[in-house]
């Protein structure tokens, strides 16, 4: 039984073909990897699939109830997970809602998923894992039987996307067809029958995702070239050491989240930080970059104290990444050129040339941010900050959704930062980026940061055990 | 830069104004039919009262001058994403202070330094009022929808007892200012327009909103303004420092909300007086969302609303007096109708 048909779909934005004769299908119990560049079509297929947006020409068939999972979270925060499972769809008594029969109803359906959550947590308290989970339920809710998902992975840590990708093999067995969209091709391999790679808007592979056909798939991806071994994120090269002078010592730091937090990092060092999200990143970003003051301890910074002041910080050459742009680094509504100018690009050549740097795609700096693919929107996000001379980088979850040869790009850039005598520091739930990047990296538990050590060291049994708090 | 983004939401603004517009005639037509006139009837003493007769004309412009003022000190506080809604009250202490400063200055002040003098009493009254509401924000993150609400009442209070020892006898207005510190009036360029109100004071006015269009779009300052009330915590991390523009943006509003008053002190009256205001602190408002907080698309609507203000005097015979009110009311929310789509 078909779930999806696609004919020759067609759309454009503004004259600008974004979708070109795509055709495929997915059956019922099937999972389909969709993937491609920045900027290939990939959210807008899905929203085109959805019903959200019209194609220009075309067909698409699906069957009555499809469910999306969009690539940002579109939960309301102060609501419990009950709540918002149910928001638009409010189980009714009488006149209001039937909250028991919400809870009750969220339970059922999570059983029925093989899935446990309190349905009356407060969304805002759960983890990164547990709210995609949420987000998994809502688009579930009404006996859906077609899945589409919008990399749903790329907040997840590796332990989440383990269980994550657990579910959907379950939600498969059960008839329900899924397309699946990220970046990440292993993924692809394990919970998927098909690959479909997207390129400039058209349908360049479908194929069976073996692994040893991955490396062909990649390169298709950015349409040839041979690039695809980049694909497995291998050790970004460095032209020098790190030298031995302290430029960012933490000393027995806490805030927020952080108790009693340490760590040194020298010029010229790329410093990892792993950990589970939600054991005080967000907390360690914030001091560094100077938004919340150590309540005890200190940061200093070439071994004079540290302002607590991003504005003078930045005087001294720091510059930050926010793991969440759209609450932290986007200016709504605005040109990527004005989001640009925003960092440290002023004049319109700048903006120009760092877009370029950076392959934003189009390269447009006239268009408003909303109209760049997420992806692009994060590489506007470095194109604004890695430009001219810096000393410190903080980067938190810096390549979240960036394929990988931007992706590449990106972490060039922050080595030849590092080369030149910058420091850096790589904050990620994602330990392949911090294995192809780091000179040195700590793993933060419980507000914690545990010893850094050369990444050498770090083999696979000691990270996870210091990720688990052992 | 980004010049030709702005020019095209510029344009989608335009657009927005003239549906506005549009949505604006059509209920005025039903109103007019439904209090019993032929609309043609109605527009047709409208534009004789009003732009076809110089006086006329000159009374429209009179009236949109307040608003050029104050619409503008409206559209720059939203657009730091400050909600400045204490511009009346913040109106009222500038005409107060504007106006005891006006016969306080010894007469003999040259006219130009004492315009000056007085525009800047005004300014900085005006400015300190605002600094209520963001003083409460900062310390106590109280809202400033509420905070800068509460300031206009206070005002009107404070500002009734504080006059008290400056008033003229038996009435409830400060003495004349020197005629040498007043704004030119009209009637004495053009003899047609006797009697009317309108003085240089709307030059003033165009060039606060001149000011305010380069200070938003061609200054590094302005273009932190602008980042600031379109994202605040993304401001801050980038440099911006936000609890300084936080200040100086219910300032600068303030301060433009205070020189206003020099419109009646310097201009139509001379002197301060009780109640001169009528509420257009808060009509302002409106004319900044009708011009979506662009300093340029204040013009054409302090205009509307002084065609309205104006007008409805002139139309009185033929519909109630209330059509102001539903009229300004029915504007308002087409723009908010109108923006809404725009945004979508
Ligand atoms: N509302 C819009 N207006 C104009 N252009 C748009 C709009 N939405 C998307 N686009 C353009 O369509 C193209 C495809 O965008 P889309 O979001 O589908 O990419 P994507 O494959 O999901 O990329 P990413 O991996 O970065 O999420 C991009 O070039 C983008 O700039
Ligand atoms: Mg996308």
């Amino acid at each position: 039984m078909t779930s999806l048909a696609l004919a020759h779909v067609k759309k454009a934005f503004g004259g600008r073909p974004v979708l070109e004769d795509v055709t495929f299908s997915v059956a019922a119990g099937e999972c389909v990897g969709l993937c491609g560049e920045n900027g290939a079509g990939k959210t807008t297929l899905l929203r085109i699939i959805m019903g959200l947006e019209r194609p220009d020409g075309g067909e698409v068939r699906t069957t009555a109830s499809l469910g999306m999972v969009h690539q940002h979270f579109s939960l309301v925060p102060a609501l419990t997970v009950a709540e918002n499972v149910w928001l638009g769809r409010e189980p009714m008594r009488r006149l209001s809602f039937d909250r028991d029969a919400a809870a009750a109803q969220t339970v059922a359906l999570a059983k029925r998923l093989g899935m446990t959550i309190d349905p009356q947590a407060v969304v805002e308290d759960l983890s990164v894992g547990q709210k995609q989970r949420v987000e998994l339920l809502k688009a579930l809710r009404t006996e859906t039987e077609l899945l589409l998902l919008d990399e749903p992975t790329a907040v997840l840590g590796p332990q989440d996307t383990d269980a994550f990708l657990e579910l959907l093999q379950t939600l498969k067995s059960r008839g329900i067809a899924i397309v699946l969209v990220t970046h990440k091709l292993k993924e692809i391999a394990r919970v998927c029958s098909r690959a479909v790679v997207l390129h400039k808007g058209r349908i360049v592979a479908d194929q069976a995702p073996t692994l040893a056909a991955l490396p062909a798939l990649a390169d298709a991806m950015v349409g040839g070239g041979g690039n695809g071994e980049k694909a497995l994120a291998p050790r970004v090269p460095r032209a020098s050491a790190p030298s031995a002078e302290v430029r960012v010592q933490l000393a027995g730091v806490g805030t927020g989240e952080l108790s009693d937090a340490s760590l040194t990092v020298r010029r010229g060092e790329i410093m990892g930080v792993a950990g589970v999200e939600g054991n005080g990143q967000e907390a360690l970003f914030r001091v560094i970059v100077g938004l919340d003051a150590p309540a005890r301890g200190t940061l200093s910074l070439d071994g004079k104290p540290a302002p607590a002041s991003p504005a003078k910080l930045r005087a001294l050459g720091v510059r930050a990444i926010a793991s969440d742009r759209h609450i932290d680094a986007v200016l709504p509504h605005m040109s990527a050129g004005e989001n640009a100018r925003l960092g440290h690009v002023t004049s319109d050549a700048a903006i120009r040339e760092a877009m370029e740097r950076f392959d934003v795609r189009p390269l447009d700096p006239d268009l408003a941010i909303e109209s760049f693919s997420g992806g692009n929107q994060q590489k506007i996000m470095f194109a604004r900050e890695l430009g001219g001379a810096a000393s410190l980088i903080v980067a938190n979850q810096p390549t979240r959704g960036i394929d990988f040869l931007a992706r590449d790009r990106i972490w060039s850039a922050l080595a030849a930062l590092a080369d030149a005598g910058a420091s850096v520091v790589v904050i990620s739930s994602d330990t392949d980026e911090l294995r192809a990047l780091s000179d040195r990296m700590a793993v933060m538990y419980r507000g914690k940061i545990g010893e850094a050590l050369a990444i050498g060291e770090w083999t696979d049994e000691k990270l996870g055990a210091a990720m688990a708090g052992a | 830069m980004s010049e030709a983004a702005t020019a095209r939401s510029g344009g989608a603004a335009w657009l927005n104004v003239a549906l506005t517009l549009l949505l604006t005639g059509v209920l005025f037509n039903l109103f007019c039919l439904v209090s019993g006139s032929a609309p043609i009837t109605v527009y047709r003493a409208l534009v004789s009262t009003t732009i076809a007769s110089p006086y006329g004309l000159a009374q429209l412009l009179f009236k949109a001058t307040p608003y050029l003022f104050l619409g503008v000190a409206a559209a720059l506080a939203f657009s730091a994403g400050q909600f400045n809604i204490g511009l009346e009250g913040q109106l009222l202490v500038g005409s107060l202070a504007m106006g005891i400063a006006g016969v306080m200055l010894p007469p003999g002040t040259p006219g130009l330094i004492a315009v000056a003098l007085l525009c800047l009493v005004a300014m900085l009254a005006g400015a300190a009022w605002a600094m209520i509401p963001a003083f409460l924000k900062h310390r106590f993150s109280a809202p400033e929808v509420m905070t800068s609400i509460m300031t206009n009442f206070i005002a009107a209070l404070a500002a009734g007892l504080l006059l008290k020892p400056f008033a003229v006898s038996e009435s409830t207005h400060t003495a004349a200012v020197p005629k040498a510190f007043m704004f030119a009036a009209i009637d004495r360029l053009i003899p047609a327009t006797k009697g009317a109100q309108l003085s240089t004071a709307f030059l003033l006015g165009l060039l606060v909103v001149a000011g305010a269009h380069w200070l938003l779009f061609r200054t590094r300052f302005g273009f932190e303004w602008r980042a600031f009330g379109a994202n605040p915590r993304a401001a801050r991390l980038y440099g911006v420092e936000t609890r300084r523009l936080m200040f100086l943006s219910f300032a600068i509003s303030g301060a433009l909300a205070g020189l206003a008053a020099c419109v009646y002190v310097l201009g139509a009256k001379g002197f301060h007086e009780d109640g001169f205001s009528g509420g257009i602190g808060f009509l302002a408002l409106g004319v900044a969302l009708l011009a979506k907080n662009r300093p340029l698309l204040v013009v054409p609507a302090a205009l509307l609303f002084g065609l309205i203000s104006y007008g409805s005097l002139a139309i009185n015979a033929h519909v109630p007096k209330e059509m102001t009110d539903i009229l300004t009311a029915v504007i308002m929310a087409a723009a908010v109708i109108t923006s809404a789509k725009a945004k979508r």
